[in-house]
């Protein structure tokens, strides 16, 4: 398919994306433009998700770092959902956070878009911590404060994509809801083969051949052992080709229809899980309206409520234009995509964002940095700023974040080392995942383990595969059976 | 260099193409299998006296499609496998002369023993034990009608072995959407391939309202394609130990029992199965008579090109291909009788006046009466249907008779020699055979002919109340219909069989052969308009010219540039033409003052007898529809003093004419015939 441009002003974004969007250069004139009238889509960042499948590095307990402030090659990850809708010149962008979270995201997000010197105002919209909300709910909040078609962009979304083609297959499609898929993220292994990593949780996702219209979604961990089609679908729809190796970005673009039905299923609450298979299911079962009068007589009658109302003579035309039927349809893109959502590909993904993404990441100022000339810092590894390392340590394929402390003969490997974490002499860290203000006394071994907040590591300890988790926190973390990292007795070992 | 006498020679031609290109690879599947045995009941109780296979399609018998369709994509290795009536199938095979006609073709029948032999599985493990498969090979069924070409299917097969050597088989699917008639009930299915290499990964029947696919299969496939838009054609090219395999599982019944067991069972030597798709082409299996109807009108409507009926008949059953897709034979001219659509007529076949005929196949030497109404049946050959019948959706096979005033409602079937009536009406649904079935064995096809129980009982009253007072035969009743406790299935079949017939809508096509170069059939519905727009301009250019007696050419122009727009042949040009002029001339006695003006133009037109023939043709429809038999004699008479009929084709017309404008022209034909002698005289 080829989507035509039916507004030029996203066309110009194109021309502008290979730019770097952090020199803070932009078309002015673009922006009067947009000014002048109401933007096509409202992006809405979903940042309130407690991150339950990482939760030893994030979970819902306030004070803790939120999921969408945890670092991806030494940046808080929201900031490349926000990074990516400023690049593509959105000024009016809102957050769904968690109430407790807010401070922390709020003064962030300020700092770092301040740098740009953009005018790009943020609006958050709270929800409240204990309150059990899913995104469609969010979406119910945020949906009358504006009137056009929304964006709506997840905060562990890290993305190249073009929004232009995404937004020209929705428009052209006059689509209910038009979704980004992505093949699933796997590094080139020197065979040449990509092997699947059987924790993924996969999307099987179904599309029609020919326009790449949604005929089923599902995720693996919703299915039990079989998968059912049924027969109208594809009486319907005949050929469904399903993938199973796409990702769901959870980048999708939602029209005032599909918003306006939210209103009438107010049991609706996960965009994913329930908004999306009940848009899949309409198209299914709708049966198009080919008599004209009863379409005409519709258009008559709701032009009398416009004369009625006076509404905006656009209105009349959203009418006219309205689907007869929805459609929900994706846009395939070869353009790096993942979703940091899960503890096994955090380490994985640091890398290769670090790899794909460099323009965006923000450089760290290596004055303040103190390293030691005597240390070696491999190409791959990354640096925070007011970072202190003592002499003849090693870096590889690692991250260090702000005002981290290394002591002497250290050994780093494939590891992400949040900000403010200390670290004394003679350790050796292969595979782990060190959370903000650890520390770690001399001699330590750790080999793929997850050093969770506050944790103080004994010297001389020696862990492999351990999930470190201070002592007031393990009651807590018992009620979430993901805790399992390979062995029921870690709780004690730990108490210890 | 090979001899195949009896195809036109576009087609000959092409055999030999293919012979030429087949690469002499021991590889390349030279044999073809025919199982010429359905192996169900169907056809009951039609099939008690004949296999299903030598049934007429189109006025064929089925056999003829499949060994045409194998000899012309270069298979000249048959083995027909045949079970009930292997004798019939001989005979047929030999009167049809295939292999004098090509001395490469070989066919072989193996007949089955009905004892041993119930089911295709059966069949395969015969042949599997007969061991005359030598190498890769063909399998199709004996109903099965095809235009497509062996070659890419070939190709693809040959392609997959390269690249999987537990490749076994291809199976050829035919694009076809959910509920197409097409597409029989029982062979709805819903197939799970792989569409890189178009692997077969699942295939089950689209009878449930739910298809349930375990996580197996996704954990080893990333990309697959779910079809519901795929009909098997039961066209597979085979290696040659796929018999074998029916051997090493004893239980295997059916083909898709049997293709199921290979893709799911692990035990089943992990062999796979290819699928090629046929997007353009035509490929349908005649497996009940729901697909029996529905194929017999993609015939008429030219899917199956060149497989038609004006192209592939033999030298003694020519059919013209008419507008709207009605097909004569030289010999029938039906204008007494209006013939509307999509509608063969066997040669001898005679059609009274007054007589409707829509959406039908009428065989051979029929004998069809005034004042009947047939719409969507298959006459076979030597039916005599009396006055003031109403035939709908109904089988007559051959040697039925319908006396007056009976109608013969949907879904009936009347099998062979059958009598009903008169003045009765058939219940719709009705079978009527003279054999009898209830001493028959279950599966009725391998039934032998050798007991004839011919129990018609003139004298049972319930069936005269229902058949009529002359009626020859008995009501059928079929077993599904006689125990309906013997389950679900069996029921849907009763089902099926009692709602064979397909109402044929307009858009009866397939919408994605449409755009295929090959076989684009000639649309009836706009060609029809194209005709009524023509004649309204012809009307209006004679009109305009008389009124003003503009020169004679330049209305010729005029038609002339109107046959252009229209596209209109040369003859409907003349059809339509000699119409306009009697419809325009009020009174026979104004006729002369026409012929004068138009005569010259006419004479231009019509040179030669064909095209005089036409015009006389014309006539006599046109005084037949207007109830102006009488002033016939007058026109002929002026039309033969202007020199426009010549005298020569007038005294042929005559001998076929219609018996009232016969007598009424009597006269005429009679002085024609004295002025010649005369002028022979005078000679």
């Amino acid at each position: 398919m080829s989507p035509t441009v039916l507004c030029p002003a996203l066309e110009d974004e194109k021309s502008d994306e290979e730019t770097p969007v952090n020199t803070g250069v932009s078309s002015a004139n673009f922006r009067v433009r947009n000014r002048r009238r109401s933007p096509e889509f409202t992006p809405v960042v979903m940042a309130a998700g407690c991150g339950s499948q990482m939760f030893e590095l994030s979970h819902d307990r306030a004070g803790k770092t939120p999921k969408c402030m945890l670092p991806v090659a030494n940046t808080p990850m929201i900031w490349y959902s926000v990074n990516f809708l400023i690049a593509n010149k959105f000024e009016e962008i809102f957050v769904v956070v968690r109430q407790g979270d807010k401070d922390v995201i709020e003064s962030y997000l300020t700092s770092s878009v301040r740098k740009l010197e953009l005018d790009v105002h943020i609006e958050y919209v709270c929800i409240d911590d204990d309150a059990d909300l899913g995104t469609a709910d969010s979406l119910r909040i945020v949906a009358p404060k504006t009137k056009s078609d929304l964006l709506v962009i997840s905060s562990d979304l890290i993305t190249k994509v073009s929004l232009s083609e995404l937004a020209n297959v929705h428009r052209a499609n006059n689509a209910a809801l038009t979704a980004l898929v992505a093949p699933r993220y796997s590094p080139p292994t020197p065979d040449g083969r990509r092997k699947r990593n059987k924790k993924d949780d996969r999307d099987f996702i179904g599309l029609d051949p020919e326009d790449d219209r949604i005929l089923f979604i599902a995720n693996e961990k919703d299915i039990e052992d079989e998968i059912s089609i049924k027969r109208g679908q594809l009486t319907r729809f005949p050929h469904m080709r399903l993938h199973t190796n796409l990702l769901d970005s959870h980048l999708y673009l939602v029209s005032r229809t599909t918003l306006s039905m939210l209103d009438n299923h107010p049991d609706v609450s996960m965009m994913r899980c329930e908004l999306l298979p009940l848009l899949v299911r309409k198209q299914i079962k709708q049966i198009v309206n080919t008599n004209y009068t009863v379409f005409a007589d519709r258009i008559y009658s709701k032009k009398q409520d416009i004369d009625e109302d006076s509404k905006h003579p656009d209105e009349y035309f959203d009418i006219l234009s309205e689907p007869e039927s929805v459609g929900c349809y994706v846009h395939h893109t070869d353009s790096f995509t993942v979703r940091v959502n899960q503890l096994h590909n955090y380490i994985k993904y640091n890398k290769a964002v670090s790899e794909n993404m460099d323009d965006i990441i923000p450089k760290n100022d290596v004055e303040t940095c103190d390293i030691s000339k005597m240390t070696q810092v491999g190409k791959c590894s990354r640096l925070g700023n007011s970072v202190k390392i003592a002499e003849k340590c090693s870096f590889k394929r690692s991250f260090i974040g702000n005002r981290v402390q290394i002591g002497p003969h250290c050994k780093i490997v494939d590891t992400v080392i949040m900000d403010d974490v200390t670290i004394e002499d003679n350790v050796s860290l292969t595979n782990c995942i060190v959370c903000k203000g650890v520390v770690i006394k001399n001699k330590c071994t750790l080999k793929d383990s997850r050093i969770c907040d506050g944790f103080e590591v004994a010297s001389g300890s020696d862990y492999v595969g351990e999930s470190l988790v201070a002592d007031s926190e393990i009651p807590n973390m018992m009620s979430f059976s993901i805790y399992n990292s390979g062995r029921g007795s870690d709780a004690e070992d730990l108490s210890k | 260099m090979y001899k195949v006498c009896c195809y036109p020679p576009a087609l000959s031609n092409r055999v030999i193409q293919l012979a030429m290109r087949m690469p002499a690879n021991d590889n390349v599947p030279r044999q073809a299998v025919i199982v010429a045995d359905s192996f169900n009941s169907r056809f009951k109780p039609i099939t008690l006296e004949k296999p299903r296979c030598l049934l007429p399609l189109a006025n064929k018998p089925m056999i003829d499609y499949t060994l045409q369709h194998l000899i012309n994509n270069g298979f000249h290795d048959l083995i027909i496998l045949s079970r009930s009536y292997g004798s019939l199938i001989d005979k047929h095979i030999a009167e049809s002369r295939y292999m004098e006609r090509n001395e490469l073709v070989t066919i072989r029948n193996k007949k089955l023993s009905p004892e041993n032999c119930n089911s295709f599985g059966d069949a395969m493990r015969e042949l599997s034990d007969e061991g005359t498969i030598r190498g890769p090979f063909i399998l199709v069924t004996g109903d099965m009608v095809s235009n497509m070409d062996m070659r890419a299917a070939m190709e693809s097969h040959q392609a997959n072995k390269e690249k999987d050597k537990d490749a076994i088989m291809t199976c050829i699917f035919k694009k076809v959407m959910p509920g197409h008639p097409t597409r029989g009930l029982e062979d709805d299915v819903v197939v799970c391939l792989n569409p890189d290499t178009n692997r077969l990964l699942r295939f089950c029947n689209a009878n449930s309202k739910r298809f349930d696919y375990d996580l197996d299969l996704f954990n080893s496939h990333d990309v697959m394609d779910f079809r519901y838009d795929l009909m098997n054609t039961y066209i597979m090219i085979c290696e040659a130990h796929v018999p074998a395999r029916f051997s090493d599982h004893f239980d295997i019944q059916d083909m898709d029992s049997f293709i199921k067991g290979i893709i799911v069972d692990e035990e089943m030597c992990n062999e796979s199965i290819y699928i090629h798709i046929l997007e353009h082409s035509y490929a349908a299996r005649v497996s009940n008579l729901r697909t029996y109807a529905s194929v017999s009108h993609d015939i008429i409507n030219r899917w199956t090109y060149p497989v038609v009926p004006d192209n592939n008949s033999p030298p003694d059953d020519q059919y013209i291909y008419r507008r709207r897709g009605v097909y004569l034979p030289n010999s029938v001219r039906p204008y007494k009788a209006v013939i509307h659509q999509n509608t063969i007529v066997g040669s001898e076949t005679t059609i009274d006046r007054n007589t409707h005929i829509v959406d039908c196949v009428i065989g051979r030497k029929c004998e069809i009466g005034a004042n009947v109404r047939i719409t969507n049946s298959y006459i076979w050959d030597e039916v005599t249907i009396k006055n003031d019948c109403v035939i709908d959706s109904a089988v007559l096979c051959s040697g039925a008779t319908v006396k007056q005033d009976t109608t013969v409602s949907a879904g009936c079937i009347l099998s062979y020699d059958t009598v009903v009536g008169p003045s009765t009406v058939l219940k719709p649904g009705t079978r009527v055979t003279v054999a009898g079935p209830r001493h028959m064995r279950n599966d009725s096809e391998c039934s032998n002919d050798s007991e004839d129980t011919r129990c018609s009982d003139p004298d049972n009253i319930s069936e005269t109340d229902v058949l009529g007072s002359d009626h020859w035969g008995v009501i059928y009743q079929s077993d599904e219909d006689s125990d309906g406790s013997s389950g679900d299935e069996d029921e849907q079949r009763a089902e099926f069989n009692r709602k064979w017939y397909v109402r044929h809508p307009d858009c009866c096509e397939f919408d994605e052969i449409s755009d295929s170069s090959d076989s684009t059939p000639v649309p009836s519905e706009p060609e029809q308009d194209s005709e009524i727009g023509f004649y309204g301009e012809v009307c209006d250019s004679f009109k305009a010219g008389y009124a003003i007696q503009k020169d004679i050419d330049n209305v010729l122009i005029e038609v002339n540039a109107s046959k252009h727009a229209y596209n209109i042949s040369v003859a409907d040009q003349l059809m339509h033409s000699t119409r306009a002029l009697l419809e325009l001339c009020p009174e026979v006695k104004e006729f002369p003052k026409y012929v004068q003006y138009f005569g010259p133009m006419f004479m231009k037109l019509a040179k030669d007898r064909d095209s005089q023939m036409v015009i006389l043709d014309e006539i006599e429809t046109w005084a037949l529809e207007r109830c102006r038999v009488q002033d016939a004699q007058r026109i002929l008479h002026i039309l033969y003093n202007d020199d426009v009929l010549e005298e020569s084709n007038i005294l042929e017309w005559y001998e076929g004419a219609d018996d009232d404008v016969k007598s009424s022209v009597a006269k005429f034909i009679v002085w024609l015939k004295e002025a010649e002698e005369e002028s022979s005289e005078s000679d």
